[in-house]
Formats: C-alpha cells, structure tokens, sequence
C-alpha cells in the first residue's frame, strides 16, 4: 500500500468513527429527550426564544429531526445531509445557549434527558464548548463523508444510494 | 462538499421530522404543558382564640396535625371527648358526685396505694388515649394519677391542665352523681 493510498484508507476509517460517532450521539440524545418529553418542553419554554404555539412544536419536532438525522449518520445513508441537518441544529442551539447566558437566564438544558455529560446544570460556557466541539465533528463528517460500513457507499453507481458519497477528505 | 442535492435531501430529512413530531404531537393522549404545574395551594386557616398560638398570628398554615402533649387545653379535651376518648376525675368522691366530666371514671391515685391495681383499669384501654382532670390550678391529682397510669403500661394518657372549672365553664358536658362501676 503506498503513501497515497494508506493515508485515504486511514481517512475512511477516520469518516466512519466520526460518522458512527456523532451519529450515535444523535441517536441517545433524541431517546432521551423523547423519553423525557416534558422536561424538555419545559426547557424549551424556559429559554423564552420561541413563542408558546412554536415552543410546543419544537419540543416535538426537534427529537425526532435529531434521531432521523442521527439514524442516517449511523447507517451512513444520506451522510452528508444529515451532518448538515445536525450542523445546522447545534449552531442553532450555541446560538440559543449564547442568548440565554446573555440574559442571564437560568435554564437547564434537558439535551441529553437525565444524562446531562459533560456540562451540569443550568445552560452555560461548558455547554457552548460542548456544542462546538460537536458542530466540528459534523463539519469533519460533511467534509470526509461517509467513509467505510455506509449504506452511502454500498451500491457505489452514480444515481444509487451512493450518490452524494464520493470522498472529498484530504 | 455543499451542493444542491445535498440541500435537497437536508430539506427532506428537516420535513420528515416536522411530520413524525407533527403526528407525534397528534398522537400524544397526554398533552404537553409548557410551564411546570403550579404547586397545591395551601390551605390557610384562622385559628381559634383559644388555642395556644403567640398573639398576633391570627392565622397558621395548615400542615399535619400536631401530637398531642402530655398537657392539653380544655378545648383539645373536648376533641378527645367528641372522638369518645376516656375521662378520668383524679378527684376525690365527693366532688366528683357534685360534678364531673359526663362519662368520667373516678379514679384517684390513693386507689394505688399498697401496689393494689384499681377495678377502673378494667374499664380503660391502655393503647387507647386518657384525659385525667382534677380540680384545675395547683392541683397535681391528675399529675400523681398519670404517672401512675403510665407505670400501668397506659402511654397515651393525657392531663387537662386547666381541670374540671375551666370545663364547666366552657360549657361542656357534665354530669352529677355516683360513679358507675365498681
């Protein structure tokens, strides 16, 4: 195996980690938000971003986006699109996070249900780090793809499932 | 990496988790409150002038009911009495036939003496609740009589510190004459 080569296949493998990784993450927060629905309603509300009939939708919609999204990324199906979609969530949550420290509200995040790791306690720094560091993972998924085990890659041919699937990693 | 297909299959996955939640939400029996419930509201009641509350509170929060001390007021008597709780006059004879307590044993420490035990415990429950009385103010009849009966196994007995007097001067039930019994 040549340099080229043994550096794409570390790459693939690194994709796939990435992948099973966030996505996997994704999977568990949405179970536990489900699970605890009204708590997160509660949270929801309590950032005081949204209106009430908003607030009601979003502690809906939200879970279920996150675990579609989080399914997609642990099959390796639509990989790209999913990073994006779960890319396009975090920063929207750094942002509410970001709006809560600023009015000095105190609000529990409810992300990860009863689970609250690593950060505890009301929204705060610990959070926004946390969710940086997840929006760079999606960022690491929507640049290296779906690397190995993907349903993206299985069928391979233009116009199958593996059409937004071509490695574009360094 | 970012291309239309890309945005294209973004959008479908966002509309597919407006429509799971969206049924979700229609499915759900419970519905969501956004506001934690408000708690129970407590319940606030005046209490009685007679009570020994410190003056100037004029009202308490109503919580669990207190035990009741070894010292009770005639009014806490007269909760016992209504419940059916047994009296006892630690008074002597002839005061007890001038008045007592309606449906009050007469019975007096001296019925102790000589480690004898009085035919009136036959007619008292030792797990069940005891009001003694005596004359009121520095009598310590009902005193001397509740140690007693607490040595004879009775620990729910209770004294009605103001005696007798203060009960017939609230009113309540009495009644004249030779005790029943033994």
């Amino acid at each position: 195996m040549n340099q080229p080569t043994a550096m794409k296949h570390r790459s693939a493998w690194l994709a796939t980690v990435l992948r099973v990784a966030l996505g996997g993450l994704f999977v568990f927060a949405a179970m536990m938000k489900l699970a605890e629905l009204q708590q997160f309603a509660f949270a929801v509300k309590a950032f005081a971003i949204l209106p009430d009939h908003l607030s009601h939708l979003a502690a809906f919609v939200v879970p279920w986006i996150e675990l579609i999204a989080g399914i997609g990324l642990l099959l390796g199906l639509w990989t790209r699109p999913a990073a994006l979609v779960i890319g396009a969530m975090l920063a929207a949550f750094i942002a509410g996070i970001v709006s809560v420290i600023v009015r000095d509200l105190d609000v529990t995040c409810s992300c990860f249900g009863k689970f609250e790791v690593p950060c505890t306690g009301p929204v705060g720094l610990c959070h926004v780090i946390r969710n940086l560091v997840l929006l760079a993972l999606s960022l690491g998924v929507m640049w290296y793809g779906p690397g190995r085990m993907a349903v993206d890659g299985c069928c391979g041919s233009v116009g199958g499932l593996g059409v937004d699937t071509a490695p574009t990693g360094p | 990496m970012l291309n239309t297909l890309v945005l294209y299959r973004a959008g479908v996955l966002v509309l597919a988790g407006i429509i799971a939640g969206g049924a979700h939400s229609a499915l759900r029996e419970k519905p969501l409150a956004l506001q934690p419930a408000e708690p129970a509201p407590v319940i606030v009641v005046p209490v009685p002038q007679h009570t020994s509350v410190p003056a100037g509170a004029g009202a308490a929060t109503v919580t669990a009911p207190k035990p009741l001390g070894l010292e009770i007021s005639v009014p806490q008597a007269l909760e016992l009495f209504d419940k059916g709780v047994s009296f006892v006059d630690a008074r002597h004879l002839p005061e007890y036939e001038a008045g007592h307590v309606d449906g009050a044993l007469l019975l007096s420490a001296e019925s102790f003496l000589g480690g004898s035990v009085p035919d009136a415990l036959n007619y008292l429950d030792p797990q069940a609740q005891v009001v003694v009385y005596c004359g009121g103010g520095q009598c310590d009849a009902s005193k001397n009589l509740v140690i007693l009966l607490q040595q004879a196994g009775f620990t729910r007995a209770h004294i009605m510190t103001d005696g007798y007097p203060a009960w017939v001067a609230a009113g309540h039930p009495i009644a004249t004459g030779k005790p029943v019994g033994p």
